[in-house]
């Protein structure tokens, strides 16, 4: 198995606190990997350093030998480790389809066929193209940070906390989608606190515990040692 | 009453020449703002320079003497493009130099920066000028095209110069105004301005569009410099104060980073004062003279502001991550 993306010794400060303390991890291409932990465990910290938003004070990330440490976020978008952030960050004053296609900003391709296929994937948009994206309802939403992060053509398709704030039907829809991108051909990094549905799409998954990893195995064995998930998870 | 009504044609002529300039100022306060959520006060000078590249192309023209036999269409375009590509890239370097090493520092550093800025500008003028020139209060050439009228009514007389500021000023607006909406680059102008973050996420290049932003908005300071110029004939390097200060309080009262509040307030802002200057004594018997048309539409203005604080037509507030 190819390793997509390999963090090595990410140490990751804000200020005098030091969010994530030292975490090796690897991605699998064609893989769903799970990052899963507490609140404040530096979930949404090592994903924001993974894209250039936040940077590390020490490690390396290296995408397919490309080294990300030092590039700016929509250089790190080229390269293809696209991200969905936590809270379903859409522009709201935008129309739905403008942040479709805003999502397609650094492709220079002919992108009329990927905007076309989204809509396949996500129906629900399509009725509401040219209305502004604050409009959306949640679930609405997520859908289209999930849509607009596929314009930009993945190699890497990085989630945090997708099912936050979302019905259970909606969530096990985005799961069902998540899973079907998956299966063709996409790699997905996926930050959960819904430890259970998280390991049940997943390959593989570490859990996160104040800024240190303290557990990688398969999903399935992690599912399935109860109390893995009780002491870890809380779940 | 009669004498108000005879002139009503006039002053709204004058208002709206007025009007379209503070238009064009207060688009790149508020565009900037927009995106960075500050007030580039040196904005004021670039406009300014504008007017002195106006001044300089066609000074430069007539001591060739080739601005008797152009076609004086060639020689306007050829102005205004001047004024406006030098603008706009003396606000883009502007920024890289003065504004974005200060970027995540509190925004009174960059706003003491600006300050600075601005000074360095009116000075760096008036040397330069001082050194070329041996003065730095220069008058445009005449155009003899612009000088004409065209009497349209008895009591309308419209000069080709103020045609001329409302003919370009409406022609830029309706070109930013598609420029913004209807292009993938505007799309990114707004998503920054919006929430630069989530603009990068979607690989939107945030450091190049606020460059652009602040070039897009140097240029059209820099063409209302020149129309300034080509109207009034006057200018040195402190002609930017007023009408920088009032361009400023335009954006405000349209709604700070709001592109068409900007040119609505610039529109009330500019015929306000117009009206006062022409009727203020006329409706207050001779009480209070011309010279209180500013107090006068800052008066308004203020009244304005206190029933609609964000704005006629509202603040674009960015949003703030969770
Ligand atoms: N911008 C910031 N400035 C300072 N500290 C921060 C900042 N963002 C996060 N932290 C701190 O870093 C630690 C890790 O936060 P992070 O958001 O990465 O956790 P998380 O695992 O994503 O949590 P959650 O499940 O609640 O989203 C926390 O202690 C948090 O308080
Ligand atoms: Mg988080």
């Amino acid at each position: 198995m190819n390793t997509l993306l390999q963090v090595t010794g990410l140490h990751v400060h804000y200020g005098a606190i030091e969010a994530v303390k030292g975490i090796d991890l690897s991605l699998a291409q064609g893989r769903i990997t799970a990052l899963l932990g507490a609140n404040g465990a530096g979930k949404s910290t090592t994903l924001l350093t993974l894209s250039g938003l936040v940077r590390a004070s020490e490690g390396s990330i290296d995408f397919d030998g490309v080294e990300l440490r030092e590039l700016a976020p929509h250089q790190i978008v080229s390269h293809g480790v696209v991200q969905v952030p936590e809270g379903r960050e859409i522009l709201t004053t935008l129309t739905v389809r403008e942040n479709l296609l805003l999502g397609g900003y650094r492709r220079h391709d002919n992108i009329a066929a990927d905007f076309k296929n989204v809509l396949e994937w996500f129906p629900r948009l399509n009725e509401r193209l040219d209305g502004a994206a604050g409009n959306l309802s949640g679930g609405e939403q997520q859908m289209l940070a999930i849509a607009r992060a596929l314009m930009a053509q993945p190699r890497l398709l990085v989630l945090d906390e997708p099912s936050m704030g979302l019905a259970p039907l909606l969530v096990r829809e985005i799961f069902k989608i998540l899973r079907e991108l998956n299966a063709g051909g996409l790699t997905i990094f996926l930050v959960e606190q819904n430890a259970r549905q998280a390991l049940k799409i997943a390959h593989h998954a570490y859990v996160m515990e104040n800024g240190k990893l303290v557990l990688s195995a398969p999903a399935a064995d992690m599912l399935n040692n109860s109390k893995v998930v009780e002491a870890y998870l809380g779940a | 009453m009669e004498l108000a009504l005879e002139i009503l044609p006039q002053v709204l002529l004058d208002g709206l020449v007025l009007g379209f300039m503070y238009a064009l100022i207060a688009l790149g306060y508020t565009m900037v703002y927009g995106v960075l959520e500050f007030i580039n006060f040196a904005h004021s000078e670039i406009f300014v320079l504008g007017a002195f590249v106006g001044v300089e192309v066609l000074l430069w023209l007539q001591d060739a003497g080739h601005l008797a036999v152009l076609h004086p269409g060639f020689v306007l375009l050829l102005v205004i493009v001047a004024g406006m590509a030098i603008s706009g890239l003396a606000a883009m370097a502007l920024e890289r130099v003065a504004y974005r090493p200060l970027r995540g520092s509190p925004r009174l550093v960059a706003l003491i920066s600006a300050i600075g800025a601005s000074f360095f500008l009116q000075d760096g003028l008036r040397l330069f000028e001082s050194l070329w020139r041996n003065t730095f209060y220069l008058n445009y050439p005449t155009l003899d095209v612009l000088d004409q009228t065209l009497p349209l009514a008895s009591n309308l007389v419209v000069p080709v110069k103020s045609l001329l500021v409302i003919a370009t000023a409406l022609l830029s607006l309706a070109g930013l105004h598609f420029f913004v909406n209807r292009t993938r680059v505007g799309a990114a102008i707004r998503a920054v301005a919006q929430d630069p973050e989530t603009a990068s996420l979607m690989g939107i290049p945030v450091n190049r569009v606020i460059a652009l932003t602040f070039f897009v908005g140097g240029a059209m300071g820099g063409l209302a410099g020149v129309l300034f110029g080509l109207h009034y004939s006057l200018v040195n390097p402190y002609s930017g104060f007023a009408p920088g200060i009032k361009a400023f309080t335009a954006a405000v009262l349209g709604g700070i980073g709001n592109i068409p509040g900007a040119m609505l307030g610039g529109m009330v802002l500019g015929l306000l004062e117009a009206f006062a200057g022409s009727y203020l004594s006329i409706l207050t018997d001779g009480a209070f003279g011309a010279e209180y048309k500013d107090v006068f539409a800052f008066v308004v203005l203020i009244a304005i502001l206190i029933f609609r604080p964000k704005g006629l037509l509202g603040e674009t507030v960015r949003e703030g991550r969770a």
